[in-house]
């Protein structure tokens, strides 16, 4: 269908915080036999908050240069990262938008002999997983199924929001990650807070860590088994951040946050080192202990 | 609410990427709902931002105590405003200016600063690639930051333009060919099947473009208004 190559664009956090992401991404898509084609060209986006708030020209012109990059290599772009993903798209989005703010960003890029046209596609792991590879091919990959594993999805913001720039899914009623949870043997529940943001981009001491709290006793409540996302800055929020609530609040969760591209692994039949399921805060054990 | 509409204020505004949305803003609420840094502070409420930025209240907005640094960048309000006014790009056009002022909290310039001067958010440091190896991955690859600077740099007066429309293509300005390639690391040839054009890699950048962005440093100045 799809004929360019697709380049994975790690980011930052994949790579150098979460790389039992990449692990897991580069076994369960090889198994799909997604090829990849790397390139080592690629910066940081740059990151949709803190380098945006500072200065929104250079955060474009580092997008777009990216962006470049993958024009000279003929390829697309295939994100891991919601933040990334955001960056990536929105920067195309406005590009699009604005010819004028477009030239002014390459006569940036011109300083390096590069220029930003705007042909490349970019697009979250998911959706290659759901539209090039599809989900019955998926589930025939599966080797050891999730079964009675009670997956709260996380959807995060930027994967889906705005849909004006995302067109991923309906922003309201999501379902693209549900069915991929359920490609893998394990049964998605929905939950009340199931599309509140993670709250890591807001600058309080206070307000993320209640949202984590709040987040958490509305996936506990609805009696989850682990908690499935697919954006590193999220699993900071959950992983790490379940520590935090205990610590602060007293109140004890032990919901394994897993990354999409692991639980899809764990149903493939990798082992927990060759998905760095052992790198976690909170132990997997429990839903280990219930497919092997 | 002030007498005044500051409209020196808010043609600042409309001259940063984003901010000239504020006009269409017609005060009907509909980004309220959804908000979660509204949910969570009752300090903080979208409609209200916006409201301040038609009346052009600058120090409430881009002051040291602006609440906008409460926003979770979750683009709920972008999703629910019927007047395309995309409220979060307009709190990030504020942050911009309040960035420009140097009032701008010290971790976010420390991180942004951390990709300017590295091209990376995160520290590359050998336990990292040790970590990544245990995993069978390769290690990280160096980050061509000297492009980042050349890009970052502030426009000069007079620049060279981009060659502009009909799809020119523009030769590098510079001519150290191959310099991006980092120390003992040559990139491996594209794969297979693709042509690469030979002369639009990177050169050395421009000669003008010699220091990354910013010219005033802009640290946080948190002192009381
Ligand atoms: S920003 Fe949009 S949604 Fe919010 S009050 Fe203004 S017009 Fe309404
Ligand atoms: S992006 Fe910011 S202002 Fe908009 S809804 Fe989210 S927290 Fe509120």
């Amino acid at each position: 269908m799809n004929e360019r190559k697709i380049a994975p664009f790690w980011g930052c956090m994949i790579p150098a915080k979460y790389p039992q992401m990449e692990a897991s991404i580069r076994r369960s898509l090889g198994r799909l036999e997604v090829p990849l084609v790397d390139i080592d060209r690629f910066t940081c986006c740059p990151d949709p908050i803190y380098f945006k708030a500072r200065n929104k020209e250079q955060w474009l012109a580092v997008a777009a240069r990216n962006l470049a990059v993958a024009e000279e290599e003929d390829v697309d772009v295939m994100t891991a990262c919601s933040g990334c993903t955001s960056t990536l798209r929105e920067a195309s989005f406005l590009l699009a938008e604005d010819e004028e703010l477009k030239e002014r960003i390459n006569r940036r890029l011109a300083r390096i002999g590069m220029r930003y046209e705007g042909t490349t596609r970019v697009r979250h792991l998911v959706e290659v997983l759901r539209d090039d590879v599809g989900v019955d091919r998926i589930r025939e990959s599966v080797t050891r199924p999730l079964n009675d594993i009670k997956v709260a999805i996380h959807y995060g913001c930027h994967l889906l929001k705005p849909s004006q720039i995302m067109h991923v899914d309906d922003a309201d009623y999501p379902e693209i990650l549900e069915r991929l949870v359920e490609a893998t043997g394990a049964t998605p529940i929905n939950h009340r807070e199931r599309l509140l943001c993670c709250g890591k981009g807001c600058l309080s001491d206070e307000i993320p860590i209640q949202m984590t709290r709040d987040i958490f006793a509305s996936i506990s409540q609805a009696g989850a088994d682990c908690m499935g996302l697919i954006c590193p800055t999220c699993f900071s929020s959950f992983d790490l951040g379940q520590i935090m609530v205990a610590r602060k609040f007293d109140e004890k969760y032990e919901i394994p946050v897993i990354y999409y591209c692991q639980l899809l692994g764990i149903a493939q039949g990798f082992s927990i080192e060759e998905l760095g399921l052992d790198l976690h805060r909170v132990k997997v054990d429990s839903i280990l202990a219930r497919v092997c | 609410m002030g007498s005044k509409i500051a409209f020196t204020f808010r043609e600042q505004l409309d001259g940063t990427i984003g901010g000239d949305h504020h006009n269409y803003c017609l005060q009907c609420g509909a980004c309220v709902a959804g908000c979660p840094a509204a949910r969570y502070s009752e300090d903080f409420n979208p409609r209200t931002i916006l409201l301040k930025t038609l009346l052009g209240q600058e120090e409430e907005l881009i002051g040291a105590d602006s609440v906008i640094w409460l926003c979770t960048n979750c683009y709920t309000c972008y999703e629910r405003c019927p007047q395309d006014v995309r409220p979060i790009e307009v709190i990030i056009a504020l942050k911009n200016m309040a960035a420009e002022r140097g009032v701008l909290p010290d971790e976010v310039n420390k991180f942004a600063e951390m990709i300017s001067s590295r091209g990376h958010s995160a520290v590359l440091s050998e336990s990292v690639n040790r970590r990544r190896e245990k995993l069978g991955l390769d290690p990280i690859p160096r980050v061509p930051v000297e492009e980042l600077t050349a890009i970052l740099a502030d426009p000069e007066e007079g620049e060279v333009p981009s060659g502009g429309g009909a799809g020119e293509v523009l030769e590098p300005l510079g001519s150290k060919a191959g310099s991006q390639e980092g120390p003992g690391k040559v990139r491996p040839e594209k794969r297979a099947g693709v042509e690469k054009k030979p002369s639009k890699k990177a050169s050395g950048g421009k000669a003008s473009a010699k220091k990354v962005g910013r010219k005033k440093p802009r640290t946080t100045k948190r002192s009381n208004r």
